[in-house]
């Protein structure tokens, strides 16, 4: 029997479990599952659609006000915020979750896994690609997870350091700032053309043809038909557009961000080849952190505030995911599995200090901790001594 | 869990393109104004709702309407897709029409026979009301009467004879050839209508029989030559339960007549409990699952809910693309075994083990 490959490069909080133990913990992770699609039914086809109709209304009010009232100051400021959100919605808690089938029980062909194209440069069909498929499969696996620091960025110290790592920090706000765009191209593997010499611009250029559609109509859309259509109203309505998917991209990328590269977050060496559906439902839960928070957050990170959850059951329609929590976690807890969640703010520091530490080389980061820590000691001490002579 | 990653570049389709407006927004703000108007489907307007015999009702539907992209034509036998929506969730059914296409291009209606069981039935009879709009989907099916102009014979048991109703009528109006019905039912639906065929139509040979439940009429040799003793020379169609089906289709085939005897089926393919259970991988939901026979129903029976609509290998709301593996047709015998290819779950069966892109 296989175990998880544990990192050697630091300690898992999560105790290794017997095989015996692996099996049933798997059964039990079933088991909630099959506990909560029994009662999937008419109150999340109600919420879906509530969803998408909070999507259609706050796009029409806020096109409208950008084009209409777009040079109004405050008006601008709420159409393009309200923009930024709707976009954010659309991609999260809609897009995100139909296009993992979540919602392919309702029979709508426009709600439907398959079919769904969001509003996003990346195509529906790509996504599926990348995200559904490899990322879920392989998650947080070194060397077949892409999303690993897509390819840039240094996550763990299994990935050997370059000197373009020094770069980690402003690389991952880069990402973040343009995380439309650079996420659409994820399917492309341009590392391949940029560093290993894998192919050529030309077979990039007939790869994506799929990719030059969608692009297209994401800029026509936002950058030249609505601004075009406001007239009189042209600049504003384009800043708007422009800062509203900013807006979208940063909090989606915070969101990712912080679902798998916070401090706990485990990365693995790949044994997928022998790996058992329980083994699986581990790795998913080693791999994946939480944030905590209130009813508006969850909302607006599409559940993915309950990424553990969402990696165990990528199917259930997410609005169940909060329910499904309290029984994971228990679960986590009997089998000593971490099940690493913490407030939003907590965890996307941990993120910005684990992209610090992975940019520069390990011994370095070594002494520098030691130093540190020597220091801390040495204050410390003093601090300990000058309270003692104040109490003499 | 065995997966291996499909080439980067075997998953291009050719066929993407985008939406350059969501047909589902556009339809959104049209249904605002009038639920009839849409870009992307057909609706139609319940006209009227009657309860007729055998426990059927008769429900007349009207399609045409400025911006409704209209519902073309039909030819007598076809059948349309109803979708009702039913605690949130769509559900599809075909009905056949009853009424014949030179009375839908005079008066805009559609006409069809539901008889009042299943989820979908039921609705349309107890739930839905005069001046609900429900979507259809344009004409479909295979079943109707061949080109070539020779004597006709039909069978029919049941709600089976609503396609026959206005392929009786095609078959009297276009030739004087003889037309024979032999019709079993416990309480014959469109009686009156079939008798004054009868009536008006000399070259119609009418035999409704009626049996019961406790002494069950049977089809045999001897029945069919005292009926139609010249069945030999006739095309004959047949639309019923699945018991007549297959007494007709052996009959016919101990005769040597079976290249003139087509069928309609209207009941869902399920489970086969005698078939060898094979390993199923949907693969985006990262579920593995155990098929026996029919992969909608096996992946049903396994906890997963993939979308549906027919269950009968008509409306192609189940089709997904078949990563790898090999299955076959339920309907056709086909096999098919190439990799990335759609494929319907809910007529397809794993002969081998399956990975699906769902």
């Amino acid at each position: 029997m296989n175990m998880i490959a544990t990192m050697p490069y630091k300690l898992s909080k999560s105790r290794v479990l017997t095989p015996d133990e692996i099996a049933e913990f798997g059964r039990r992770i079933e088991a909630i599952r099959a506990e909560t699609m029994a009662k999937v039914g008419e109150e999340d086809a109600k919420y879906v659609y509530k969803v998408r109709n909070f999507v259609r209304y706050t796009e029409i009010a806020s096109r409208a006000m950008l084009m209409f009232g777009g040079w109004i100051p405050p008006v601008w400021l709420l159409g393009t915020s309200m923009l930024g959100v709707s976009k954010i919605v659309e991609n999260m808690e809609l897009g995100h979750n139909v296009m993992h089938g979540q919602f392919d029980w309702l029979n709508d062909p426009t709600l439907n896994g398959t079919t769904y194209d969001w509003d996003t440069v990346c195509t529906g069909e790509d996504w599926k690609y990348t995200h559904n498929y490899m990322h879920h499969t392989y998650t947080n696996v070194i060397g077949k997870d892409h999303d690993i620091g897509y390819g840039v960025m240094r996550m763990t110290r299994a990935q050997e350091w370059e000197p373009r790592f020094l770069f980690n920090v402003p690389m991952g706000i880069f990402l973040s700032t343009g995380f439309e765009w650079l996420l659409s191209l994820q399917r492309l593997e341009l590392e391949q053309v940029l560093f290993t010499g894998e192919k050529t611009w030309k077979d990039v250029y007939v790869q994506s043809k799929n990719w030059r559609k969608k692009a297209l109509r994401q800029f026509g859309k936002d950058y030249v038909f609505f601004p075009l259509l406001a007239g009189p109203m042209f600049l504003p309505v384009l800043a708007g557009n422009a800062v509203a998917n900013l807006i979208r991209n940063w909090w989606a990328s915070a969101v990712i961000y912080c679902g798998h590269f916070t401090e706990d977050a485990e990365m693995m060496e790949d044994n997928t080849a022998n790996e058992t559906k329980a083994e699986w439902y581990l790795r998913q839960i080693r791999g994946s952190s939480n944030f905590t928070g209130g009813p508006i957050i969850h909302f607006m990170s599409g559940n993915l505030s309950h990424q553990i959850e969402h990696h165990l059951f990528p199917d259930v329609p997410a609005n169940r995911y909060q329910e499904m929590a309290p029984a994971v976690r228990a679960l986590c807890d009997e089998y000593g599995q971490n099940y690493n969640s913490a407030s939003f703010a907590k965890q996307f520091w941990t993120v910005w200090v684990r992209l610090a530490e992975h940019s520069l080389p390990d011994n370095m980061v070594d002494r520098l901790k030691r130093r540190f820590k020597r220091n801390a000691s040495v204050s410390n001490n003093l601090f300990k001594r000058l309270s003692q002579s104040e109490s003499v | 869990m065995q997966a291996t990653i499909a080439s980067n570049n075997d998953y291009q389709a050719n066929s993407y393109r985008p939406h350059w407006v969501r047909e589902d927004f556009a339809d959104f703000l049209l249904a605002k104004v009038n639920p009839l108007w849409t870009v992307s489907k057909t609706m139609a307007r319940i006209d009227n709702i009657e309860y007729i015999e055998d426990d059927m009702v008769k429900v007349t539907l009207s399609t045409k309407h400025l911006l409704n992209r209209r519902f073309a034509s039909f030819k007598p036998g076809q059948f349309i897709m109803v979708t009702v929506s039913i605690a949130g969730v769509r559900y599809q059914r075909a009905y056949s029409l009853v009424c014949t296409p030179e009375s839908y291009a005079k008066d805009g209606k559609l006409v069809i026979g539901v008889k009042k069981q299943g989820r979908v039935s039921g609705y349309l009879a107890y739930n839905a009301k005069i001046g609900d709009v429900i979507e259809i989907t344009p004409a479909g099916g295979e079943f109707m009467l061949k080109d070539e102009v020779t004597p006709v014979l039909f069978i029919s048991a049941g709600s089976g004879i609503t396609p026959i109703i206005p392929m009786v009528q095609e078959a009297l109006l276009r030739s004087t050839q003889p037309v024979t019905l032999i019709y079993y039912s416990r309480d014959p639906a469109f009686r009156t209508e079939l008798e004054t065929l009868a009536a008006i139509h000399a070259h119609f040979d009418l035999h409704i029989i009626v049996d019961s439940a406790e002494k069950p009429a049977r089809f045999d040799a001897d029945t069919l030559d005292r009926l139609c003793p010249d069945a030999a020379t006739r095309e004959t169609y047949v639309c019923a339960a699945p018991g007549l089906m297959k007494a007709t289709r052996l009959l016919w085939a101990e005769f040597g007549w079976s290249d003139r005897l087509s069928q309609e089926s209207f009941l869902p393919v399920t489970i086969d409990e005698n078939a060898e259970a094979q390993p199923v991988n949907f693969r985006r939901s990262q579920q593995e699952f155990e098929a026996k026979g029919n992969l909608l129903a096996s992946a049903e029976a396994a906890g997963l809910k993939p979308t549906y609509g027919c269950r009968m290998g008509i409306c192609n709301t189940c089709a997904c693309s078949k990563v790898s593996g090999t299955v076959r047709n339920q309907l056709t015998g086909e096999i098919n075994d190439q990799n990335n290819v759609q494929i319907k779950l809910c007529i397809s069966e794993a002969v081998g083990p399956v990975v699906i892109d769902l």
